[in-house]
């Protein structure tokens, strides 16, 4: 936690550059053939559903090593991914309505896509609620460590909903695992790039940022814990 | 602070609401729910199974096929999955990106050798993005990985 501490300030720096340099080259995108200027929705949904999916990856690993290694700092580190990837799928959600709108003519569609998505919103919302309604937090961690794992079959639904099923959603324009992978020409595609660097800095950062603000917290609750203890 | 029993139950609630959403989406990849839309060729073979029934349908707006009724909202065009196509009347807004040769989800009651009767449409584009300068080769390649999607 030492580490994280003397992190943040560069962190924070950095995040802001790269934010800065990323929406600049946004500004400058050129307008798409079908969609206009709308397709700079791209540059905020993309990243932040690809950040969604990371923290719920790192919160599993982080749950498994909790589970496994009884560790407190990983337990801290998936209480902030769970904080950190509820606000990107937040962001993902409200972006997807926003720009779905004016294209495919409405906010929402129960397609695979989406439905999963929502889930994955409902998982964490899910978590949060589990890890703070025991009073034991000890017994809350790991119950909420548990829950996360089992959640995680939730993303290879997300990842491959558009492959597996006909949805609304088209595939993804970047798939790095096949062929002719890139869907996205010429000079539209380095600011999804500054873009997801971005993102993904923001998302460290904020990670940082949670995870010190709640180990002070546990701090202050043992702390207040003792002190009741001794009166 | 709340009480025990309320927080009990609220914890319960709470891993109903996840167990139940996780259960339903699980659930539904296996019975084929998930399918957002049928294609033309399957609503045409599966015909009177469906008759009735509220579908959702999904291709391409055939080039060539599309009728405006001057003077009013009214269209009438032919959605096609390269295989077979079917007619679709519709009346009300369009979404921005309907038009020919894109793609489209209508939805509506299916009525056997009928026209399709759509209540909603809604826009259906490919996972490309291409600059307007180059957008010749650009509409060709979005027209592929559109029908790819729409198979």
């Amino acid at each position: 936690m030492k580490f994280l501490a003397r992190m943040q300030a560069p962190l924070g720096v950095l995040t802001l550059i790269a934010l800065a340099v990323g929406l600049w080259m946004v500004w400058n995108a050129p307008a798409d053939f079908q969609q206009g200027g709308a397709v700079r929705i791209l540059y905020l949904h993309v990243p932040s559903a690809k950040m969604s999916l990371f923290c719920y990856v790192f919160l599993t690993i982080a749950s498994i090593v909790h589970l496994w290694k009884r560790s407190e700092t990983a337990d801290i580190l998936a209480e902030a991914a769970t904080a950190v990837g509820i606000s990107f799928t937040g962001i993902t959600l409200a972006s997807g309505a926003i720009w779905g709108k004016p294209m495919w003519g409405t906010w929402w569609a129960w397609d695979a896509r989406l439905t999963s998505m929502l889930v994955l919103l409902i998982l964490y919302k899910g978590l949060m609620v589990l890890r703070h309604s025991m009073d034991d937090p000890t017994k809350g961690a790991r119950a909420t460590a548990i829950l996360a794992i089992v959640g995680a079959v939730d993303l290879p639904i997300i990842h491959y909903s558009v492959v597996w099923w006909r949805t609304l959603h088209q595939p993804p324009s970047l798939a790095a695992a096949e062929k002719s992978g890139i869907h996205i020409s010429g000079p539209l595609l380095p600011p999804l790039l500054a873009m997801s660097v971005a993102f993904i800095l923001m998302g460290v950062y904020m990670l940082t940022l949670k995870a010190r603000q709640i180990e002070a917290q546990r701090k202050l609750d043992a702390l207040e814990a003792a002190r009741l203890h001794h009166e | 602070m709340k009480s025990t029993a309320n927080k009990r139950l609220f914890l319960i609630l709470t891993l109903l609401a996840v167990i139940g959403a996780l259960g339903t989406l699980i659930f539904s990849s296996f019975t084929g729910a998930l399918v957002y839309f049928h294609t033309p060729s399957e609503t045409t073979a599966k015909g009177t199974e469906l008759n009735g029934k509220k579908i959702r349908i999904g291709g391409m707006v055939q080039a060539g096929s599309l009728v405006k009724e001057p003077g009013t909202q009214k269209i009438r065009f032919l959605v096609s999955d390269g295989k077979s196509h079917l007619p679709v009347r519709y009346e009300g807004m369009v979404p921005d990106l309907f038009r020919e040769g894109q793609g489209v989800v209508v939805e509506g009651v299916w009525r056997t050798g009928q026209d399709f009767d759509a209540d909603t449409i809604l826009a259906k584009h490919s996972e490309d993005y291409v600059p307007v300068e180059m957008s010749e080769q650009g509409i060709a390649n979005s027209q592929k990985s559109l029908l790819k999607s729409l198979q």
